[in-house]
C-alpha cells in the first residue's frame, strides 16, 4: 500500500533511507476494523506488526469480572507491536479498536528475514524498538505519577 | 549644612529636647546582657561604659567604665522592630449590608527619633525604603513611619569582630539618611560629641544645642576615627563577585555542608535589619468579627513555601541556599542593591556560628576545584 | 527570531491589601473536588478587569486567603469566574460557598499569557491547569483570524476529572481548534485517549518556529512538555509556563513566593520557559 502520506507521522518510517521505505511500502497491506474489534490477543503469537494510519487503537488487560481495563491508547502515526521483535514473539497486551481505525500490517517473519539479509537495517529497527519501549516506559512512569491526583 | 562640638550635657539634653516635640525615643539601652533599642526617657539609660565583644555565636557586654556612650557595635534588635512591626493589624472584617465589609486599620503610628543609629542601619533602611516604599506597591504603614521619625546618625569609633560594612561600602562613616549625625570624640581629657546636621528638620534640632561650631580640627579627628574603625573591621567579604559566586554555584556541595550545622532556626532573619519577608493571618473573634494581620516570617521556617501540604524547599540545604543567594545575589536584581550591609548580626546570632563571610569563601573556593 | 514577550500590561489594584466583598452568583460542580464559581461585585464597585493568565487573592471570612487563577472570558468581567479544587482548609472553604455567599477579593494580580497575534498557539494543560488558561482558549477561538493554527492538548487523571466537559465537547464540534483530551485511566464509557498528553501535543502538528506554546499543570508535567516541545523545534522562548507557588500578599512583599530571583505574584505566574528551565531542573530553587 502507499505509504506517503503516513511517512511523516511515522517515527519509524520518517527514519527510514528510500531503500528502505521502498521495501517497507511492498511488504505492507491495509487493514481496517471497526469498534471494538480485536486486533489480537493478549499471549498469542505475534505475527504482524501495524503502523495506525487513523483513528484510536487500545491496549488492554483483560480481567475476571469486570470490562477490560485500557493500559493506553495509541493513534495515528504510532507503532503497533513491539513483541514481534522479542522472543518470545508473543503479545503482552490485547489490542482493540476504539473508534473506526485502518493501519499498515507488515509481516513479523519476512520483516525479521529481511532484518537478517540487511545488518543496517537490523540495527534500525533495533533502535526503534528500544526507543520505542523507552517511551513507553517513560510515560507509564508519568502516569503512575499520578500527577493530577491529589497532591 | 552645619556642625557643632558639645559637652555631654548638651548631648544629654538632646533626649528631654525630643521627647518635648512628641518623639518617642529609641536608643540603646542595656537588657538582660545585651545592648538593644528601646524607648529611653533620659540619657542615663544609654548604655554609657559598655563595650560588646561578639564573635561567630557569641555576645559579651564587658563594663569598660570609660564613660563611653557609644563604644559598641550592633546588637540583636534593629529599627525594623519599629518601622516594620514584628505585628500589625491590616484590616478588619464585619458582616454587613454588603456581605462582607472590609476596613483598614488607620495608620498612625508614633513619632518615633532613633538615636545612635550606625552606618549599616541607615543603609538598611535605604535598602527596606527600596522594599517598602520604591517598589510596585508602598506599605501605608512603613512609609509613614518613616515619614514622621528622626533620625540621629552615630559614626562607629570601634569596629566589631563580625562587622564588614567597608566590604559592603555601607560605613563605618554615616553618609546619608540621617537628620543629624554623631562621632563621639573621648580622650583622657576630653570628652565630646560632633553633631552635624543633614536635613532641615535637623538643623532646627541643631539650633537650639550650645556648643562650639566645628573647625577643621574637629573634621580631621572625626575622619581619623572613622578611619581607624575602618582599618580595623574584623570580617571582609568578596562583594564584587559575590553575585557570580552565589548564582553560578546553585548546586555546590557546600550548601549541604552548611545545612548540616544550620538549625533552621531563623535567628539571621530575625536580627537581620533588611529582611522583611512576613505572613499574614486571618483569626476571628466570638462576636463575630474578623482580623487580618501580618507578622514577621522568615524562610528558613519549614512550611514557608508550602504547596498542597508540601514545602517546595524541603531541606534545609535549600532553605540555607535561599536566604543567602536572595540576600546577596537577588537582591540585586529586585532592588538593585545588596540586601547585606555587612553588620554581622547573623554571624554573632547564629548558635552554631555559621559565618557567611567564610562560606561564601568555600563555595568559591569548592567551584575551583571542580572546574580543575 | 526574536522572543514574543509581548505580555500585555495588567491593571495594578488602587489598594492592594484591601480585599473587595464579591458575592456569588453561580456554582457548579466539574468534578467531585472541584467547583466553578461565578462572583459579582457586592460593594457597588465595577468588575475586575483582568488578562488571561492573571489571578486574585479570594478570601473567606476568618478561613483564610489563597491565589486562584482568573478563568472566565476577558471581555465579560461582569461575572468573575474562578475554578477551585478543594486541597486545603481555604480552598475547602471557598467550596463550600453557595450562591449569595460573600467572600472577598483582591486583584488582579501578576503576569498574562502571552499575546500570540499571528503566530500559532498551542496550549497543553494538565488536571486543574485547563482552568487558567480557559481565558486564553476563549479569547483565541473569539479572534481565530489571529492564528494560523490553533490547538489544545489536555490530560486529566480519569474521564470524572475533566474540567469544564461541555466546554471541551463545544470546542472540538466547532472545529476552529484542534482538541486532544487524554486521561491516565479511563472508566467504562471512556472512548478516547488514555495515556499521557505527550503524544497528544505531537498529533496537533501545531509545533513550528513559529508557534507560541502555552504549558499549565503540575510542575513535572510542564516541565516534560516543554523538553518535548524543544526537541521538536519550539524555541523555549516561545514557550511559557505558570509557576505555583505559597502566596500570602500577591504583591511581592510578603517573599514567601520567591522563585529564584523572581516572585511569582508579579513577576510572574506567567513566565518563559527559557528563563526557569534551570531553575525548574535544579529543583527547590
Amino acid at each position: 500500500m502507499n505509504l506517503d502520506n503516513l511517512r511523516a507521522a511515522s517515527d519509524l518510517l520518517s527514519r527510514l533511507d528510500d531503500k528502505d521505505f521502498d521495501l517497507f511500502e511492498s511488504l505492507s497491506a491495509e487493514l481496517t476494523l471497526v469498534p471494538d474489534e480485536q486486533l489480537f490477543k493478549e499471549h498469542d503469537e505475534a505475527r504482524r506488526f501495524f503502523i495506525i494510519e487513523d483513528g484510536i487503537m487500545a491496549l488492554e488487560a483483560i480481567r475476571p469480572a469486570r470490562p477490560a481495563t485500557t493500559i493506553q491508547t495509541l493513534g495515528p502515526g504510532d507503532l503497533l507491536g513491539l513483541s514481534w521483535r522479542l522472543t518470545p514473539h508473543r503479545w503482552m497486551w490485547t489490542a482493540r479498536a476504539v473508534t473506526d481505525v485502518r493501519l499498515a500490517v507488515f509481516d513479523a517473519a519476512i520483516m525479521r528475514a529481511a532484518c537478517e539479509f540487511d545488518k543496517d537495517l537490523d540495527r534500525l529497527m533495533w533502535e526503534i524498538v528500544a526507543r520505542e519501549a523507552s517511551k513507553r516506559l517513560h510515560h507509564t512512569r508519568l502516569q503512575l505519577l499520578d500527577l493530577y491526583g491529589s497532591e | 549644612m552645619s556642625g557643632i562640638v558639645v559637652d555631654t550635657d548638651q548631648f544629654d539634653s538632646l533626649i528631654p529636647l525630643l521627647a518635648k516635640r512628641g518623639y518617642a525615643v529609641i536608643a540603646p539601652t542595656v537588657h538582660e546582657g545585651t545592648i538593644v533599642y528601646d524607648e529611653i526617657a533620659t540619657a542615663h539609660d544609654l548604655p554609657i561604659g559598655w563595650v560588646d565583644a561578639q564573635e561567630a555565636g557569641t555576645y559579651r557586654l564587658i563594663e569598660r567604665n570609660d564613660g563611653s556612650y557609644f563604644g559598641y557595635t550592633v546588637g540583636p534588635r534593629t529599627l525594623k522592630t519599629y518601622l516594620f512591626p514584628p505585628r500589625q493589624t491590616l484590616l478588619t472584617i464585619t458582616h454587613a449590608e454588603t456581605g462582607l465589609a472590609f476596613r483598614p486599620e488607620p495608620i498612625e503610628p508614633p513619632r518615633y527619633a532613633f538615636i545612635g543609629v550606625r552606618a549599616c542601619e541607615l543603609a538598611a533602611i535605604e535598602i527596606q525604603d527600596r522594599v517598602f516604599i520604591g517598589n510596585d506597591f508602598a506599605d501605608p504603614l512603613y512609609e509613614e513611619t518613616r515619614r514622621r521619625s528622626f533620625t540621629v546618625g552615630v559614626n562607629c569609633g570601634v569596629a566589631g569582630a563580625t562587622c564588614f560594612c567597608s566590604s559592603m561600602g555601607t560605613g563605618p562613616r554615616c553618609a546619608n539618611g540621617y537628620d543629624l549625625v554623631v562621632t563621639e570624640i573621648i580622650d583622657t581629657d576630653v570628652h565630646e560629641f560632633v553633631i552635624r546636621s543633614g536635613t532641615a528638620a535637623g538643623e532646627d534640632i541643631l539650633e537650639l544645642l550650645e556648643g562650639r561650631p566645628t573647625s577643621v580640627a574637629d573634621s580631621l579627628r572625626v575622619n581619623a576615627i572613622v578611619a581607624d574603625t575602618e582599618a580595623h573591621m574584623g570580617r571582609s567579604f568578596p562583594e564584587d563577585d559575590a553575585y557570580q559566586i552565589l548564582t553560578n554555584n546553585l548546586e555546590s556541595p557546600v550548601w549541604d555542608a552548611i545545612a548540616e550545622r544550620c538549625l533552621s532556626c531563623t535567628n539571621c532573619t530575625l536580627v537581620c535589619p533588611t529582611c522583611f519577608c512576613s505572613t499574614v493571618e486571618d483569626v476571628t473573634d466570638l462576636e463575630g468579627t474578623a482580623a487580618r494581620t501580618r507578622s514577621w516570617d522568615s524562610c528558613f521556617s519549614l512550611d514557608f513555601t508550602n504547596l498542597h501540604g508540601h514545602s517546595v524547599r524541603s531541606s534545609p540545604s535549600s532553605r540555607y541556599r535561599q536566604w543567602m543567594t536572595h540576600k546577596l545575589a537577588y537582591w540585586y536584581d529586585q532592588f538593585g542593591t545588596s540586601g547585606c550591609v555587612g553588620c554581622g548580626r547573623c554571624i554573632t546570632w547564629c548558635p552554631v556560628g555559621i559565618d557567611i563571610t567564610a562560606e561564601i569563601i568555600n563555595i568559591e573556593t569548592r567551584s575551583k576545584v571542580v572546574a580543575k | 527570531m526574536t522572543v514574543l514577550r509581548d505580555q500585555a500590561t495588567p491593571q495594578l489594584p488602587v489598594e492592594p491589601m484591601l480585599p473587595r466583598p464579591f458575592t456569588v452568583v453561580s456554582k457548579k460542580h466539574e468534578t467531585f473536588d472541584t467547583v466553578t464559581l461565578g462572583f459579582e461585585p457586592a460593594d457597588g464597585g465595577p468588575p475586575i478587569s483582568f488578562v488571561p493568565g492573571q489571578f486574585t487573592m479570594i478570601y473567606v471570612f476568618g478561613v483564610g486567603e489563597v491565589p486562584i487563577s482568573i478563568s472566565g472570558h476577558p471581555d465579560h468581567p461582569e461575572i468573575l469566574v474562578h475554578t477551585i479544587r478543594a486541597v486545603g482548609g481555604v480552598t475547602n472553604a471557598i467550596c463550600a460557598l453557595e450562591p449569595g455567599d460573600t467572600a472577598g477579593i483582591r486583584g488582579p494580580f501578576g503576569t498574562g499569557w502571552p499575546d500570540a497575534e499571528g503566530k500559532d498557539l498551542l496550549i497543553v494543560a494538565g488536571g486543574i491547569g485547563l482552568a487558567p488558561v480557559r481565558p486564553l482558549i476563549l479569547t483565541a477561538l473569539e479572534n481565530r483570524y489571529r492564528h494560523f493554527c490553533l490547538g489544545l492538548a489536555y490530560g486529566s487523571r480519569s474521564p470524572s476529572d475533566l474540567l469544564y466537559r461541555d466546554e471541551l465537547n463545544e470546542w472540538r464540534d466547532a472545529g476552529e481548534m484542534s482538541v486532544g483530551v487524554t486521561v491516565d485511566r479511563g472508566d467504562s464509557e471512556w472512548r478516547g485517549d488514555i495515556g499521557v498528553v505527550t503524544p497528544l501535543v505531537k498529533r496537533l502538528r501545531c509545533e513550528t518556529t513559529e508557534t507560541i506554546a502555552v504549558i499549565c499543570g503540575p510542575e513535572v508535567m510542564m516541565r516534560i512538555v516543554a523538553r518535548t516541545l524543544e526537541d521538536r523545534g519550539v524555541p523555549p522562548q516561545n514557550i511559557y509556563v505558570s509557576i505555583e507557588r505559597n502566596m500570602k500578599c500577591g504583591i511581592g512583599l510578603c517573599g514567601h513566593c520567591q522563585f529564584g530571583s523572581d516572585f511569582a505574584c508579579k513577576d510572574g505566574p506567567v513566565f518563559p520557559y527559557a528563563d526557569v528551565a534551570y531553575r525548574l531542573g535544579i529543583g527547590a530553587a
